[in-house]
């Protein structure tokens, strides 16, 4: 399909819906003129949605995605099947990009700072202001031009590096989450800038020391996908995997043994591995193992333990695990521990045979430029010394996301002429004297790529909704309005012929033309991994390990700084859904808490929720305390991403600023920012603020809700079959009933199975079922009332049924159960007898469904369902325009006062079954897919027709884990659970 | 049982009944009218507060999940209790030939009235959308939608609706007589209103006859409704599977429970009236001293329901049950609990004292704090049970808002508001009952003679 004749029809129907709910928020009108078509454009068929390729922009992974569209207007984004990486699946943050596009906090259009106020002027004055400002620096080398962004990947690098070259101007590339760290460890190794690429999935043991691969790290969907291949069981030996860290994070959740550590003592505990595995595999059956045996004599099992704080014996224990296909991934901190241990880490691959098996260090994972926090400390002082001229901040947000301590702020107001481009009024915006706002997700190109070799376009698939131009071709008027070699270096007319001319010339040679590489979206595949360069043991023996660690006895806690598991470093802050997705460890939502350990708790005499603030020369920061195991002794934690004081409505105000306190001193060796703040000064406050949380309670109290089986029986039963199917109602119940259900026997019943084993609790299940069911938000004061509306969870249970102390309850102990919890489809479902006016009743094909306009809103359904999956419109919840284009029109919006719950998301079973009716074929197992199972990148759910004995989900009906969450309560419920498999014996 | 001693010296006439009656009909004084201005102002605020909950959305209340009934249930279940003793003490009595019954019975026939009409509101109150209520209520229509049988909530409609008839049918047709009286003896738009009540009501024989019979005929239909009504009511509990609700014992110990509560009431209200109205010659102490019987028997039921019901909890399989049990004794919610015992187990035991029974100052503290008590016994029912159910992760809590404490109040209003038109329009004690247990002015037959009873065999007016 012809670019411009799609982006011309888009422009009156994607922006006509636009035009009547968004116009109040932008400068100049959406749309002139509204023209019908004279001919319908035969690809057009109204009421069905049409998909495209592009690209998430949520973090910098850059998953290839499909955006559903409807009457040109995006509705639902999607994992794109031909991405090698994510392989059609998503997170949470990616599922949030709609509202990023959407969002009612969007700069309408360029802005130009007069005085104290930002005014709106045309793209031609300001690019003409930037041009008059540049054009002399160019002149004169460039050097007086910054330009300060994230990492780049892809022809945005390109563009950038050539820009640089060309015109000699200044760039730094950066994120406030900084590996610079792991990519000094790979240089001392094996000489080379980049990140190393893992290969998780062709581990069978892994042990990561801090990396929240399944959360925050590099490419979570990637390496989610990788760790439930490694690590899932499927009626074989599954994999074993270890967490060590100071905070239980997302990925900890998932390990089969947590190991709570001091933090920098990470370092010593790899060291402590190493030696183990050295000592067990011998010195000589490691390549320089020899230059190596002297540095890890030295860490011996009784000094690991007392540096790292943790238990003696558990170096042996780890390399037991890791001597079969073992890796070990780095930690996350940025701190000059972490490159010690980034470093160990290295070393441990190194002696238990990983490196081009399970990890290619030559392979770089996001390939293309980051440089270290040192370059922007660098900026900041060329800044300071009033050496820059024009400063260009693209993507980044300086502002909010430097350290306190490094007055990034006022070097700015040296700068003449401050240039943004971001979306939102942030606070690097509110400082800038330009702002030439950069299209949302979907309204321009863009492209990356995450790992070497594998390329994912985003092209644009809606006319953007403001007045929007795309930074590359901003840097591209600049470089042809200064004429000379600048403007000889890049003949391209805009940014996105450049990105176009690119990827022709990748895939030149796979034979594909530019309208099929725009239809699937990604070229490429993951390499596999080569032949490991060599280690340079003796320069990794020459790294002073000794003086990495933190004081293991040291007086006053650390504050370990880590990334908001779906704000980033505070770019998702203004999208609602995230900030209503529960954390997935803590459970709070919109704000910040402070995480400690009980016996941190005492010796500082915190109360639960009682406001501390910690002070350092940098500033301070301040949130409620919270207060649990999952936190090692003298450890603070805190999130990134919160407390911004502009952004937007949803971003202000919530939080704190966790950057104020990092500590702006780049670490000597990698240039990379420390996440971890030792001496801090603690202040407890005398008040308390709640941390609205939406968990009831977190340990089972008995009831077998989440349950467990120990591996050896689970390899005992596997292979064998269970028939419970009276469980959903197929075969009739043992007891008499009096009310027949008159679907019985059933000819088609909607079931879903759901792996504990596989779930990781990254809870992107939920946001995709917002977005697909028009599920709204409801803030902050709504949910500590208990009014989320959210139509599918994640459990967090620490132990088993047994637990019943919520004080006690230890995940390094008791590990963790994660339960996604969603509407059961009951066969006797206790809903619907109690409903007066029949809105609850039961379909022919085993659903619960809830009719909307007949409900009167009695709430009996909800006090009587034993899962608590019913949700009440309290309130009539429409949000901020524009952000109800994002509704999907397949599904109805509810009123207020009406009762809500999942359908296993009818509408696309609805679709479904009518496609097969009018192809008059029979339905195919796995072709419908509700919201929630088409995104789970742990393949954790399966969906399908319980009666189809040939139906995936049958067989895991039949499966010896199977179970039924409450079953003696006899609802026969349409979702079975399969027992998490706990790995004992090797790690306990 | 008519060899009960009158009320009164064997030598009082007719016509001071009347008197006695009636002057409760005349010109308000300053108490009455400014009890009605306080109830009136109540239910206006209610009313605000109601209207801003329709136009704003039900989240302006406190309930939430996973505690969806709060407030609103829970005062519904307490007025239905209340509306319980009036046709126990107006029918039952009645049926049983209790004579002691005749001074108080329209009091407590009218509370019955106006304690179903406050009922029944908060049905319409709690639901999210009030203006489709007529869904609940099966009427034929293009649709061919019937509302679901299966629902207790339906029970609950016919329930209540064929209650609130029946009572009010009850309480019109035993005033015929009396409202006859007061329209011979008003004039102007109190005559109209009483000519319209009476439905043209003469006294003669034949009509006499028919009354009796009809009034009987009321009688024992009302009766079994006692029973039946708050059975319906305990089922929109009992039917459910929440821990906490789910119980066979639910029916007899809510009926025990709406007797305890509506005689608890009765107290209240007749005790201050009497005082006022001058009526201790009609309401003597020893009706009090019955009425305060019943309530020390119904209380020791309740009492005896509640420990059955924690012994099952604790004997019990379930352990959802069984933990409810706990959270509802020991956890953070168990004041609700603790207040409930004190209120309507150990506070009656007083009642044990004659010398208490037969005080009215005490009675009328005592059923304040039954009261109080029943009315807490309902949410710990209703909301303690709902905060912990089977799914750990949603147990939560509940705070009732500004919305909601405002309604209650305003229902206490609104129950007061009608309670106060009819002190002042209607004759509160029966004319003719009252009567009857008179000597007839008469030939004496000699002290202690038995009266002749019976419904077709009444003294003329």
């Amino acid at each position: 399909m012809g670019g411009l004749d799609r982006r011309g029809f888009l422009k009156v129907l994607g922006t006509g819906a636009a035009a009547a709910t968004a116009s109040a928020c932008t400068a100049r009108p959406l749309l002139q003129h509204l023209f019908p078509y004279v001919y319908n454009d035969p690809r057009l068929r109204y009421g069905e949605p049409t998909d495209y390729a592009s690209m998430c922009t949520g973090c910098g992974a850059g998953c290839g995605v499909l955006v559903r569209t409807r009457e040109g207007r995006p509705v639902k984004v999607e994992g794109n099947p031909a991405d090698p990486l994510s392989e059609a699946r998503l997170c949470a943050r990616g599922q949030a990009q709609l509202q990023d596009l959407y969002n009612p906090d969007r700069v309408p259009g360029p802005l130009e700072r007069r005085g104290e106020v930002q005014a709106a002027i045309p793209w031609d004055a300001a690019l003409t202001r930037l041009s008059r400002a540049a054009l002399p620096l160019l002149a004169a080398g460039g050097a007086r031009i910054a330009l300060l962004t994230r990492p780049t990947t892809g022809t945005m690098d390109a563009l950038l590096a050539r820009f640089a070259a060309a015109t000699g101007a200044r760039w730094v590339a950066w994120h406030p989450a900084d590996r610079s760290d792991l990519r000094a460890a790979n240089r001392i190794a094996y000489g080379l800038d980049s990140l190393p690429t893992w290969r998780i999935d062709r581990a069978r043991a892994l042990v990561s020391f801090g990396a929240d691969f399944l959360g925050t790290w590099l490419l979570p969907v990637a390496f989610t996908r990788m760790f439930t291949e490694m690590h899932a069981f499927r009626g074989e030996e599954p994999g074993r995997f270890a967490q060590v860290e100071p905070r239980l994070s997302l990925t900890g959740q998932n390990a089969d043994q947590w190991i709570p550590v001091r933090p920098g003592g990470e370092a010593a505990l790899a060291l402590g591995v190493a030696r183990s595995a050295l000592e067990m595999r011998g010195t000589g059956a490691v390549p320089g193992g020899a230059d190596l045996a002297p540095l890890l004599a030295r860490w011996d099992d009784a000094r690991v333990s007392r540096v790292s704080g943790t238990p003696p014996g558990t170096s042996d224990r780890l390399a037991g695990i890791l001597a079969r296909d073992g890796l070990a991934l780095p930690p996350d901190t940025g701190s000059s521990s972490a490159t010690a241990a980034a470093l160990a880490t290295s070393l441990l691959n190194q002696v238990i045979g990983a490196p081009g098996e399970r990890v290619s260090p030559d392979l770089p994972t996001l390939p293309g430029t980051a440089h270290p926090y040192s370059a922007v400390v660098d900026l900041v002082g060329a800044m300071e010394r009033g050496e820059v001229d024009v400063l260009l901040v693209h993507g980044a947000n300086p502002a909010y996301e430097l350290p306190g301590g490094l007055a990034f702020a006022e070097a700015l107001a040296r700068v003449p002429l401050v240039v943004a481009t971001s979306p939102y009024p942030d606070e690097t915006s509110a400082l800038a004297h330009l702002v030439l706002p950069h299209p949302g997700p979907f309204e321009g190109w863009t492209d990356a790529e995450p790992v070497r070799g594998v390329h994912v376009l985003g092209q644009p698939l809606v006319e953007p909704l403001y007045d929007t131009r795309h930074f590359g071709d901003v840097l591209l008027a600049l470089a042809r309005s200064a004429g000379g070699e600048a403007a000889a270096a890049f003949p391209a007319p805009d940014f996105g012929a450049l990105l176009r001319d690119r990827w022709t010339g990748l895939a030149a040679g796979s034979g594909l033309a530019w309208e099929a590489i725009k239809g699937r979206g990604v070229l490429g595949d993951l390499p596999p991994p080569t032949p490991a360069p060599p280690f340079d043991a003796a320069a990794v023996a020459a790294v002073d390990f000794e003086a990495a660690g933190v004081d293991p006895d040291a007086a006053s806690p650390a504050l370990v700084v880590h990334e908001h598991p779906y704000l980033g470093s505070g770019e998702g802050a203004n999208l609602p859904w995230l900030q209503e997705l529960p954390d997935p460890v803590v459970k709070a939502v919109w704000g910040s808490w402070i995480e400690l350990h009980p016996e941190t708790a005492a010796s500082l005499g915190v109360a639960p929720e009682q406001v501390m603030v910690l002070r350092n020369a940098g500033g301070e920061v301040r949130a409620p305390a919270w207060i649990h195991r999952g936190v090692a002794p003298g450890v603070l934690a805190l999130a990134a991403g919160q407390g911004h004081t502009r952004y937007g409505r949803y971003a202000t105000g919530v939080g704190t600023r966790a950057a104020a306190v990092l500590p702006p001193v780049p670490d000597p060796v990698t240039g990379a920012l420390a996440r971890v703040v030792p001496a801090l000064e603690v202040v407890p406050q005398p008040e308390r603020e709640p941390v609205v949380r939406t968990a009831g309670s977190t340990v089972q109290r008995e009831r077998e809700i989440a349950l467990a089986v120990p591996l050896a029986e689970a390899l005992r039963d596997a292979g064998r079959t269970s028939s419970p199917m009276g469980r959903a109602g197929l075969e009739p119940s043992p007891w008499p009933e009096m009310y027949r259900n008159p679907h019985h026997p059933y000819e088609r019943r909607w079931a879903m199975s759901v792996d504990l084993d596989r779930c990781t609790g990254c809870q992107a299940c939920m946001v995709a079922c917002m977005a697909e069911n028009n599920v709204p938000f409801v803030g902050k004061e709504q949910v500590a009332l208990g009014r989320e509306m959210s139509w599918i969870w994640i459990e967090r249970y620490v132990g088993g049924p047994e637990s019943d102390d919520e004080a006690e309850a230890d995940p390094a102990r008791d590990g963790v159960r994660l339960l996604p919890m969603l509407c059961q489809q009951c066969d006797n479902a206790p809903c619907e007898p109690v409903c007066p006016v029949f809105a609850a009743y039961h379909n022919p094909e085993g659903l619960n469904v809830q009719v909307y306009n007949r409900c009167v809103g009695t709430r009996y359904c909800a006090n009587n369902c034993p899962y608590k999956v019913r949700r009440f419109n309290w309130f009539e919840y429409t949000p901020a325009a524009p952000l109800p284009l994002a509704y999907n029109p397949d599904v109805t919006v509810r009123t207020m006062g009406v009762m809500e719950k999942c359908t296993f998301c009818i509408q696309r079973i609805q679709r479904g079954v009518l496609r097969a009716r009018t192809q008059d074929r029979p339905l195919v197992d796995g072709e419908i897919v509700p919201a929630c199972v088409q995104t789970c990148p742990a393949e954790a759910l399966v969906f399908g027709d319980v009666v189809d004995e040939g139906s995936a989900v049958r067989r895991h009906f039949q499966d010896p884990r199977g179970y039924g969450a409450l079953e003696d309560l006899a609802t026969r419920p349409a979702v079975t659970y399969l027992k998490k498999v706990v790995r004992g014996g090797t790690l306990t | 049982m008519s060899a009960e001693t009158p009320p009164s010296d064997r030598g009082q006439a007719y016509a001071a009944v009347n008197d006695a009656v009636v002057r409760t009909l005349r010109a308000p004084g300053p108490l009455w009218a400014a009890g009605m201005a306080a109830s009136v102002l109540g239910v206006i605020a209610a009313a605000i507060a109601w209207a801003w909950q329709v136009y704003t959305g039900l989240g302006v209340a406190g309930i939430s999940h996973p505690v969806g009934w709060g407030v609103y249930i829970v005062t519904f279940v307490f007025w239905v209790g209340i509306a319980h003793s009036g046709t126990l003490i107006s029918a039952i009595l009645y049926l049983f030939r209790s004579q002691w019954r005749t001074s108080v019975y329209r009091v407590a026939e009218a509370m019955t009235v106006f304690a179903v009409l406050t009922a029944g509101l908060f049905p319409l109150i709690h639901l999210g959308r009030v203006w489709y209520f007529y869904w609940l209520i099966p009427y034929p229509n293009q649709r061919l939608l019937w509302p679901n049988f299966r629902s207790p909530l339906i029970w609950d409609v016919f329930a209540v609706s064929t209650y609130l008839a029946t009572s009010a049918l009850f309480f019109l047709v035993g005033l015929l007589p009396d409202v006859a009286a007061a329209r011979d003896s008003t004039t102007g738009t109190r005559h109209r209103f009483y000519k319209a009540l009476s439905l043209g009501w003469t006294g003669t024989e034949r009509q006499w006859h028919h009354y009796g019979a009809a009034y009987l005929f009321l009688a024992a239909f009302a009766t079994p409704l006692v029973i039946s009504v708050h059975s319906v009511v305990s089922w929109d509990f009992a039917m459910g599977i929440v821990p906490g609700w789910h119980s066979l014992l639910f029916p007899p110990y809510f009926v025990a429970g709406a007797i305890f509560s509506g005689c608890a009431m009765v107290l209240t209200i007749l005790v201050p009236m009497r005082r006022m109205f001058h009526l201790e010659r009609y309401v003597t102490t020893r009706h009090l001293e019955r009425l305060a019987m019943l309530v020390l028997l119904t209380s020791t039921i309740v009492g005896y329901a509640y420990l059955t019901e924690v012994y099952f909890a604790w004997a019990g399989v379930s352990v959802a049950e069984r933990q409810a049990f706990q959270w509802r004794l020991f956890g953070e919610a168990s004041w609700g609990f603790w207040i409930m015992v004190v209120c309507n187990v150990l506070t009656p035991l007083l009642l044990w004292s004659r010398r208490i029974r037969r005080h009215p100052g005490w009675l009328f503290g005592i059923s304040l704090v039954v009261n109080v008590g029943m009315w807490f016994e309902r949410y710990v029912i209703v909301s303690v049970s709902l905060m912990r159910g089977y799914e750990p992760w949603a147990f939560g809590g509940y705070r009732p808002s500004w919305v909601e404490l405002t309604i209650l109040a305003g229902s206490f209003c609104w129950f007061f508001m009608w309670f106060l038109l009819f002190a002042r329009t209607l004759p509160s004690m029966s004319i003719i009952e009252v009567k009857e247990t008179l000597q007839p002015p008469v030939r004496v037959p000699g002290p202690g003679a038995p009266h002749p009873e019976g419904p077709g065999h009444r003294g003329a007016d």
